[in-house]
């Protein structure tokens, strides 16, 4: 049995646990890269290039690798981490105690390591060292006997990537995913949501049904993704994992 | 020879020194205490870096382990730790049998008293405590007027705040019975010195407590007389409450939904939650809410906290709240000065516990005794807890005293008034080196068909030299509480 309100913390501890990774690997591809292009990517991605420019003046591999720390970007991995703490914390109840202190020490660690970076070496250090942190975390998210629990981590771990998949492949020079993947990825997501209520979750199964034909058509063919149906598709999903959420 | 541990400063050469006038638990003239001596033994030849060195080990886990509680005010949302002294208290098994008999008898009489007093009376119709200080009280709720509850249990879960006179004798200091808080810091702290100090431990043959979930699941359990495995939930103010971290650990260590209001909804008079798979009967709510705002129906309108409909279903009995409402009264201070004669009059037997004097305002000669002897006595309020709302006399300036005495004297009946006790003191590691703090200890007491108690409680220590208070949200700290096997 489990609370709506906690599966619904659940569910966004999965997605921005999930977007501190993408995150963090998009970084650490972008702020190496020393064309403008190459270092826009993350901007377009998270849709922060008015904010970054209110900040600076240029774009730079120094600049870029600071905005993504800031307090001032809500979209920077201290945001994502702090709201993937935030989760953890409503939900202590529920989840492991490992997981719980994994994410606290990571969360106490990082707001250290932030504290004190300066250079660009040192934010590229606490950037390798993020990714490093978070993949070990990554492994309690998804081990252990509360099946329930990590329903919900899951369900909200694969649409983050899905969201994030079809923003990459809105993004100009962005790598993007392969479509075989991308509709594997839909699968599964809608593997989990098939293992809940049919009552209560009748609406979201259908949208996550209708995801997956989708995102398969597109396999299928080879051919470029319909991007406004299906992520229209994502967010009717999304929205009615929402409407359940708030009942 | 008493431990002479040295001060931290290397120009210092004093060692523990006790005051004199104070009952230290760890010395005596100039020996320890039998039941200290391996204790002792070990802070005389453990290097004050080393104590150091395990004081911030078990800071730096404590915040991994956000065993934290949130500040409230102008920091609000900070989340800091409960200062923890690695040095235990300790107890010794006579004396612990005693306590204990004595906060069971304790607890027994005051929900005697909640069930006549929300009946029949009888202890007023005795004469015994004047309707008036009963009827009248603000926690004293009508609502629960002929409501009878299984067991005849009120105070499910009952902390007693104990304190150790110069003249070695236990006093009962007060009685919580709304929602008392600190048995998670309890389970931590002695979770924290078996993994800091093993060999210490076993060496002192201390007794466990980690039996306190299930011991207050099988207490919520036998609460509810649902046929079927009742369903229990404990009702959190939410994750930026002072005390969230308890309400999860509570949760997780039985097993059982943490749920905030939001989470429950009344209908037909039968409380339910809302879950992934549809409502879901609620039978037992250990709610960590204050009656003011479980109900916005039954109480105050203004509360988001609780739940609108929920005291229709607890009348209804489809439903049971721990505690029950309407408790305070009994923890109320200017009702504690009764306690003696309830444990006289419903169980017939001597207390075994103290109370300590106690001059009510309400009366005359008591405020004029009081008005006359301020500088030397402790003035609470009636309905205050958590260490505010509190004069220490001989700590007071002349300003403070004559602010109280103006407070007094508008609503004498708003306020008690105490001797000031010389609390027992403890070794405790601080600045200076191993210093005497004075302690007190808060033994938890589940109520069910039997009554339980794990053997120990919460030590809270005032960090300060000489300070009396040792309430966390004034800068108290907290100790592990070691009982020790015969």
């Amino acid at each position: 049995m489990l609370l709506l309100s906690t599966a619904a913390d659940l569910y966004w501890l999965g997605r921005y646990f999930s977007r501190s990774q993408e995150l963090v690997d998009l970084l650490l591809t972008s702020i190496k890269d020393s064309t403008l292009e190459g270092l826009g990517i993350p901007l377009s991605i998270t849709g922060t290039w008015q904010n970054f420019y209110q900040q600076y003046s240029t774009l730079s591999s120094e600049a870029l690798a600071e905005f993504f720390i800031t307090a001032n970007n809500p979209t920077s991995l201290t945001a994502c981490l702090e709201a993937t703490r935030a989760d953890a914390q409503a939900t202590r109840g529920r989840i492991s105690a490992e997981l719980w202190v994994a994410i606290n020490s990571l969360w106490l660690e990082w707001q250290e390591r932030v504290a004190q970076v300066g250079t660009f070496a040192e934010h590229l250090a606490s950037y390798e060292w993020l990714k490093q942190s978070l993949q070990a975390v990554q492994t309690l998210l998804t081990d252990g006997s509360d099946e329930e629990a990590l329903r919900f981590i899951g369900i909200g771990q694969w649409v983050e990537a899905l969201d994030n998949a079809f923003r990459k492949l809105a993004t100009p020079d962005a790598v993007t995913p392969l479509n075989t993947d991308i509709a594997q990825w839909a699968g599964l997501l809608l593997q989990h949501i098939s293992a809940l209520d049919k009552n209560s979750w009748q609406q979201t199964m259908q949208h996550s049904t209708e995801l997956v034909q989708v995102c398969q058509l597109s396999a299928d063919e080879g051919a470029m993704m319909n991007m406004q149906d299906i992520q229209m598709t994502l967010q009717r999903l999304t929205h009615s994992l929402a409407d359940v959420f708030a009942a | 020879m008493a431990c002479r541990n040295l001060a931290i400063s290397a120009d210092s050469t004093h060692g523990y020194s006790s005051n004199p006038s104070h009952y230290d638990e760890m010395v005596c003239a100039e020996d320890n205490r039998a039941h200290y001596q391996s204790v002792a033994s070990w802070l005389e030849q453990t290097p004050l870096e080393s104590i150091l060195n395990s004081r911030n080990r078990a800071d730096a886990i404590f915040r991994q382990q956000g065993i934290t509680f949130t500040v409230y005010g102008d920091n609000a949302g900070t989340e800091r730790l409960i200062p923890f002294d690695i040095i235990p208290r300790i107890i010794p098994a006579h004396e612990w049998q005693v306590m204990a008999k004595g906060c069971e008898q304790r607890v027994l009489a005051l929900n005697a008293f909640l069930h006549d007093i929300y009946h029949e009376q009888h202890i007023i119709k005795a004469g015994i405590i004047p309707a008036e200080q009963i009827l009248t009280n603000e926690h004293y709720q009508a609502a629960m007027q002929g409501l009878t509850l299984p067991n005849h249990i009120y105070a499910h879960i009952a902390g007693i705040d104990l304190v150790r006179h110069s003249n070695g004798t236990y006093y009962v200091l007060e009685d919580n019975l709304r929602t008392p808080s600190g048995v998670s810091y309890m389970l931590e702290n002695r979770k924290m010195t078996e993994r800091l100090f093993p060999e210490l431990m076993a060496h002192n043959k201390v007794l466990p407590i980690d039996q306190y979930p299930d011991f207050l699941k099988a207490t919520l359990l036998e609460a509810s007389e649902a046929t079927n495995a009742p369903n229990i939930a404990i009702l959190t103010p939410g994750r930026f409450n002072s005390a969230f971290f308890e309400h999860a650990f509570l949760a997780r260590s039985m097993g059982v939904n943490l749920v905030s209001g939001s989470d429950l909804v009344v209908k037909s008079e039968v409380v339910y939650m809302k879950t992934t798979s549809g409502l879901k009967r609620v039978d037992v709510i250990y709610r960590r809410l204050d009656d003011a705002f479980i109900d916005p129906l039954a109480f105050d309108p203004r509360s988001m906290l609780g739940v609108p409909g929920l005291m229709s279903a607890y009348r209804a009995g489809n439903v049971i709240l721990a505690n029950a409402v309407g408790t305070g009264v009994a923890d109320d201070k200017s009702v504690y000065p009764f306690v003696p004669d309830m444990i006289r009059f419903y169980l017939t037997e001597e207390p075994i516990l103290e109370n300590v004097p106690t001059w009510q305002c309400r009366k005359a000669a008591d405020l004029s005794h009081v008005l006359a002897n301020l500088p030397d006595l402790v003035v609470k309020e009636a309905q205050g807890s958590g260490g505010y709302g509190m004069l220490i006399g001989p700590a007071a300036t002349k300003a403070e005293i004559e602010d109280f005495r103006a407070k007094i004297t508008k609503t004498p009946e708003a306020y008690i008034a105490q001797p000031t006790l010389a609390l027992s003191t403890c070794p405790t590691f601080v600045a200076a080196g191993i210093a005497p703090r004075h302690i007190d200890l808060r033994p938890f007491v589940l109520s069910g068909k039997t009554v339980r108690l794990v053997p120990g409680g919460l030590t809270r220590v005032a960090l300060k030299a000489g300070s009396l208070v040792v309430n966390s949200s004034q800068g108290g700290g907290t100790k592990d509480t070691w009982v020790l096997a015969e």
